[in-house]
């Protein structure tokens, strides 16, 4: 009895889980996917016959490394001639009601098993982050235990699909130039940088969030820049470079960048501040139901670039400090109206803020909170601290 | 059904179920049988029992010319020119000159042992049993005409190799003696270190037929008697025909014969049996073997090398992280390779799997059999290596790992990441110092191959937590195997992964239980310190 005790417990041990042995080179690496809304014109393949049902709404591109190519290029010392003509990537598109069932039509096209773990971004289309709620579209990534959370979700300028065709010049595809591309963080901060992770929790708690923007120019060059405003899960509009940098500096999550002012001495040419440090504090005060949000910003950098010739004096320095403050407070003022009027959507985390900090006050006004957040005065403080004037002198 | 009874049945199996008592005793029959006054019924016996042994040399004479007398003894053992020289000429012709009334044959006796014969050692003997021993150790019987007893002269001396360099562990600063075949030549190396009477060399004679000589050699001030009484006992127990060299012994009396694990060190080199001596353990020299046992024996004594303590603790501690490392290395590296690549590819880094994936683009075989391929033909290079002649084996070595690893890549049979790991694997393993422990190494490492290919990352750590399991409970002579660490005592991590310096190392390990715990003490040498610095200042 014992023994047989004994026997059942370690064939618990190894009967447990499930079998997933597939052969590293059985597997086709997904490095990047696309997800569109599907073209007009295409839409009998899917499940046309489930009642009130847009047929094949979706079109999800994939992209996958081709090994083959990877190999004529390591071993084509002599003899490989034609090593240029394969490509180093491929990209298949399918149309289908859910990006699971295209996954799955994956199989009678392809001879490898598709493998989402080493998935590196994933773009949404613009007309698709419009027009479907994003919470439903992450879904299928969100469920498979394939793909991990720090996947890199941006929102494409126009079909996602095309840039996820694009082939970089300097990158082996597409996808790993993206991810690449996506740790220049701590060089500008014109971009914004969200993963998987941050949708789910951004979205799942219902508010609104700021996401990056990436398109692709006539030349095929993918540029990431900007970025997208969601609001109840949907694509309202973009923020620009700088208005992107401005929300960045109200949110905190500056790493680097630079600021290009009017030089004090000479109006006529400019001076370039480069920030390597910031930090935001925000300040909340009700006046009865009213709350008024001040927001203090300072910030560190080095003077990089001066077109006038000044010498670097002290009087010169706290000039371009206060140069350095007033452009920044004024580009921050004018994304926090952008926000608030044009576009009204709490991107920037004031209402989080005012929960965590005031939450009595909060329980009061969270119901009218949007109409509270449109017409919220919002002050802007910037303080910037010039450290180091270069090596010229 | 249980293990041991399958043991048993096993053994039983293998040995015939041969009980003690069926060996035929072979010097026994001889047991308690005394010699005869008559020279020539002695002579007569040994002829009988010597039939056919044409080795044995009898060399009749007279002592002073009058009374018979007869040297027996074995040809190649003994010191030929010794025996000439201080034997036989003294007894034929000095006796003669020292003109010494000999009036009868018990005269004779004492005159030869007292005045005659001058070796320095001798002894007199009337059991049959205990002359036949002395010719088979090569030493000279004399046997005289109405005397029932005999002297036998230690004349012992043979061919045997001289005292070479350590072959299977090599140091950098350490002395480059090692053991030889010759226990006497051992026992000396060992004496040479440790000049105190508190050293004990203990003689055994196993096998019933071959007789071989046994030391077993302890610090009596040190020792753990417990662990000295087992060991007696264990070594009493043999009862065989042939020892057929000291790793017969260390099967016989290690605590499990089925662990993968040596639980008894093997080493030739004399520098490091005295250190141990001194840290409580017990050695046993097992003549004709120049590899002499150490126990007990912990895990951890097993991944220490002399140059450890020859070297700066800092260098020595680095040293023996990479040694560490390396281990783990040899033990786990291809069935990580199987894993990662068959189940776990999100856990390699992104450009790295796809490298390694590229590698394995249009390869025939999964990455199990691809390893088990390339593993199975570096033991066989192993083995083929061993048996060829030196300046060949080398070759070998070299043609194997080059030019066929580089044309089974080129072959399209493996791929080139497998034979970076396979490298890899095989230079870690002789990271390991001891030979016996890189061999269980070796066996666990295809063990966890097999598991990786059949559970994964999960079989490995079921496989490895059986090990480390299994190494949790067992013993040397009782002593934990895996001691410091299992059980954990802070203290004597001091000469585990990292060595520390001499001057923290003032006790001994405490799992050893030895009597005196206090290795130096270091409270001059910090007075001396602190006065140096008290001048400085």
């Amino acid at each position: 009895m014992k023994k047989l005790l004994a026997l059942c417990l370690a064939l618990m041990l190894i009967l447990t889980g499930c079998w997933d042995k597939v052969e590293i080179d059985k597997r086709a690496f997904v490095l990047g996917a696309a997800a569109d809304v599907a073209p007009e014109s295409n839409g009998n393949k899917g499940m046309e016959d489930i009642e009130g049902y847009n047929a094949n709404p979706f079109m999800l591109t994939l992209e996958m490394p081709i090994f083959r190519s990877m190999v004529s290029q390591n071993s084509g010392s002599g003899g490989g001639g034609n090593s240029g003509q394969v490509k180093p990537a491929w990209t298949y598109s399918s149309t289908g009601t859910s990006f699971f069932e295209i996954e799955r039509q994956m199989a009678t096209r392809s001879d490898r098993v598709l493998f989402f773990g080493h998935q590196k971004v994933l773009l949404i289309g613009k007309e698709l982050a419009e027009r479907h709620n994003l919470l439903d579209v992450l879904d299928f990534w969100a469920r498979d235990p394939e793909s991990t959370r720090g996947i890199k979700v941006l929102i494409a300028d126009g079909s996602a699909k095309d840039i996820l065709s694009a082939q970089p010049q300097m990158a082996q595809s597409a996808s790993m130039f993206i991810a690449d591309q996506l740790q220049q963080g701590a060089k500008t901060a014109r971009f914004i940088d969200t993963d998987l992770c941050d949708f789910l929790h951004k979205l799942g708690d219902g508010s609104s969030m700021l996401t990056g923007r990436i398109s692709i120019s006539e030349d095929k060059d993918i540029k990431i820049a900007g970025s997208g405003v969601i609001k109840d899960g949907k694509l309202l509009g973009w923020l620009g470079e700088q208005e992107t940098r401005a929300a960045q500096f109200v949110m905190g999550q500056i790493k680097g960048g630079e600021v290009v002012v009017r030089d004090p001495r000479n109006r006529a040419v400019t001076m370039t501040f480069e920030m390597y440090n910031e930090h935001t504090q925000l300040k909340a005060e009700f006046e009865g139901k009213r709350p008024s949000i001040a927001i203090e910003i300072r910030t560190e950098g080095n003077i990089a670039e001066v077109n006038s010739g000044s010498t670097a004096d002290e009087a010169y320095i706290a000039a371009c400090e206060r140069a350095v403050s007033e452009e920044l407070e004024k580009e921050i003022k004018a994304t926090i109206d952008k926000l608030q009027k044009q576009y009204k959507a709490d991107v920037l985390g004031f209402g989080s803020y005012l929960e965590k900090h005031h939450n009595k006050e909060w329980k009061g006004i969270e119901k009218e909170w949007d109409d509270i957040y449109e017409s919220m005065p919002v002050s802007v403080d910037v303080d910037a601290n010039i450290r180091r004037i270069g090596m010229k002198y | 059904m249980h293990l041991s009874t399958i043991y048993c049945k096993f053994k039983d199996f293998v040995l015939g179920n041969n009980s003690a008592d069926t060996i035929p005793s072979a010097g026994g029959s001889y047991n308690g049988i005394k010699l005869d006054k008559s020279l020539d019924k002695n002579i007569k016996t040994l002829q009988t029992i010597f039939k056919d042994c044409d080795d044995v040399i009898y060399r009749p004479f007279k002592i002073a010319g009058k009374v018979k007398a007869e040297l027996i003894f074995l040809d190649g053992l003994t010191n030929m020119g010794f025996v000439d020289e201080y034997i036989i000429k003294p007894l034929m012709l000095e006796s003669r000159m020292a003109n010494v009334e000999i009036r009868d044959e018990d005269d004779a006796f004492s005159y030869a042992q007292d005045r005659i014969i001058t070796t320095g050692n001798m002894r007199r003997t009337a059991q049959l049993n205990d002359v036949l021993f002395a010719i088979m150790i090569g030493d000279v019987v004399i046997f005289i005409e109405g005397v029932a007893n005999c002297i036998v002269v230690e004349t012992k001396g043979w061919e045997h190799r001289q005292i070479n360099e350590p072959t299977s562990e090599p140091t950098m600063r350490g002395p480059k003696d090692a053991f030889t075949e010759t226990l006497r030549v051992n026992t000396m190396l060992i004496r040479r270190r440790i000049r105190d009477p508190k050293l004990k060399i203990r003689a055994y004679h196993i096998g019933r037929r071959s007789k071989t000589d046994v030391a077993v050699i302890y610090m009596e001030s040190m020792v753990n008697h417990d662990v000295l009484d087992e060991l007696n006992k264990r070594l009493d127990a043999i009862d065989a025909d042939n020892i057929v060299g000291s790793a017969f012994i260390e099967h016989l009396i290690e605590d499990n014969w089925m662990s993968p694990f040596p639980q008894i060190q093997t080493t030739e080199r004399p520098d490091k049996v005295a250190a141990m001596l001194m840290d409580g353990k017990i050695c046993i020299i097992v003549d004709n073997m120049p590899f002499v046992l150490l126990v007990p024996t912990t895990l951890n004594s097993l991944m220490q090398t002399p140059d450890d303590y020859y070297q700066r603790w800092l260098v020595a501690s680095l040293i023996r992280l990479t040694r560490f490392i390396g281990s783990f290395a040899a033990l786990l590296l291809p069935s990580l390779y199987i894993a990662m690549l068959s189940y776990h590819p999100e856990m390699i880094p992104t450009s790295l799997a796809l490298s390694m994936a590229a590698g394995r683009e249009g390869l025939p075989f999964p990455a199990f059999i691809e390893a088990f391929i390339m593993e199975g033909s570096l033991e066989l290079l192993r083995e083929a290596g061993m048996r060829l002649p030196g300046a060949m084996g080398q070759t070998i070595g070299v043609v194997g790992a080059i030019i066929i690893g580089q044309a089974a890549v080129s072959a399209n049979v493996v791929s080139p990441a497998m034979v970076v790991v396979v490298a890899f694997t095989a230079i870690s393993n002789f990271a390991i110092p001891s030979y016996d422990l890189a061999i269980s190494f070796r066996i666990l490492r295809f063990i966890l191959m097999l598991s990786a290919a059949t559970l994964g990352l999960y079989g490995i750590i079921l496989v490895v937590m059986l090990i480390i399991s299994h190494l949790s409970v067992l013993k040397s002579f009782g002593i934990p195997y895996m001691a410091p660490w299992i059980p954990l005592n802070l203290r004597d991590l001091k000469d585990t992964i990292i060595r520390a310096p001499w001057l923290f190392m003032r006790t001994r390990e405490s799992y050893m239980h030895t009597q005196n715990e206090q290795r130096m003490n270091t409270d001059k040498i910090n007075d001396v310190r602190r006065q140096r610095r008290n001048v400085e200042h």
